[in-house]
């Protein structure tokens, strides 16, 4: 920047009240009716005017000094090759939410098979079928035994053979009872 | 050009909508990272990692901000993680900082044998590092206020000011000792 010839006048400084207004106006972002009435002061004022020249001198000059770069020429071409890359390799993010997708997907299908109102609705079944197997058999037993058709010698299970098949029944009754899927034993 | 871009974005158009970025955004990329990193390779570099960021998350962009505020957050998160590889800790405000002294090693790689050139760049590397960025980009731009506030995340008022004590202060440095001591 070129040594002001007001040197002096500028080493004072601007008016404080014209400060902003001499930066719009060498800006051009003033004002028509503003920028008259500043111009004029300019006139006036030593100090504002060589404020105002040396605003105009360091914008000039800082137009020169600060460098421009410019993109090279083979930028997008470096940027496609490298988008390209990327997009070669598997996106974790991408893979990650597929395995998470799959290991949902084979968690229904394996619920559908074996969810606790399946397994509780089987234990039911099984508890009331075999109550029932265990009772009639034990039932048929006793009969059979107090008809002499068979041997006396096996009395001595009918009591145990009749609890375990009202053990057996009550159990149906208690899981049968419990349909939609929670256990008296678990918590959903 | 930002339409047609948000409206792929909108219907999912990921790829088409990056093909628009890039055309759109590559030179202000890269101007705000030179105004930040101070030498072309490293502002081409940043521009280069920025742009890819931006293609990885794209299809996490959710418009609530612009998208131009959006990638010129990502720009200078990028440039800021370049200055912290190349010195642990960064000061912007320290002129006499080793960023500062790399950044006028990397000036003086631009035409030689201008006193007055050199004189005024050396003066600008004085000033606080946030006046150094705004007065740079603010050239770089074309003097666009505008410009300067959105690549920076800045109110207009706070680049304005900015310029103003960057330029108040420049004067004062450019001012001849004698003067000063009168």
């Amino acid at each position: 920047m070129n040594q002001h010839p007001h040197d002096y006048a500028l080493s004072l400084g601007p008016c404080p009240n014209h400060e902003y207004d001499l930066v719009e106006l060498q800006e051009g972002s003033l004002d028509a009716g503003r920028a008259g009435a500043v111009q004029h002061h300019i006139t006036q004022c030593s100090r504002c005017r060589a404020y105002a020249l040396a605003l105009g001198e360091l914008d000039a000059a800082l137009v020169d000094a600060l460098p421009r770069p410019a993109l090279s020429p083979d930028f997008d071409a470096c940027l496609r090759e490298r988008i390209a890359e990327l997009a070669q390799v598997p996106n974790r993010t991408a893979a990650l939410a597929a395995a998470e997708r799959e290991y949902a997907s084979m968690r229904r299908n394996l619920g559908r098979g074996l969810g606790w109102r399946t397994v509780l609705n089987a234990a039911a079944l099984g508890s009331v079928v075999g109550g029932v197997v265990v009772g009639f058999e034990s039932v048929a037993l006793g009969l059979l035994q107090s008809f002499g058709l068979v041997d006396s010698g096996m009395s001595s299970t009918l009591p145990f053979a009749i609890a375990l098949g009202a053990v057996f029944a009550v159990c149906g009754a208690v899981f049968a009872r419990r349909p939609v899927g929670g256990s008296i034993l678990l918590a959903d | 050009m930002d339409a047609a871009i948000e409206g792929h974005l909108a219907a999912g158009r990921h790829a088409r909508a990056f093909d628009l970025i890039v055309p759109e955004f590559r030179n202000r990329v890269f101007r705000l990272a030179f105004s930040i990193l101070k030498d072309r390779a490293a502002a081409e570099d940043a521009a280069q990692e920025t742009l890819v960021r931006v293609w990885k998350a794209l299809s996490g962009f959710d418009g609530r901000a612009a998208l131009g505020t959006w990638i010129y957050a990502i720009t200078r998160n990028t440039c800021l993680m370049e200055l912290r590889k190349r010195r642990p800790t960064v000061s912007f405000d320290d002129p006499d900082s080793l960023e500062a002294q790399h950044a006028a090693a990397s000036i003086a790689t631009g035409p030689a044998g201008d006193p007055e050139r050199d004189n005024l760049l050396r003066l600008l590397e004085m000033l606080p590092g946030n006046q150094q960025q705004a007065v740079r980009l603010f050239y770089l731009e074309d003097r666009s206020y505008d410009a300067v506030a959105e690549a920076l995340g800045m109110p207009l008022g706070t680049v304005k000011n900015l310029l103003f004590r960057a330029r108040k202060r420049l004067m004062e440095l450019a001012r001849p000792e004698e003067v000063q001591a009168a």
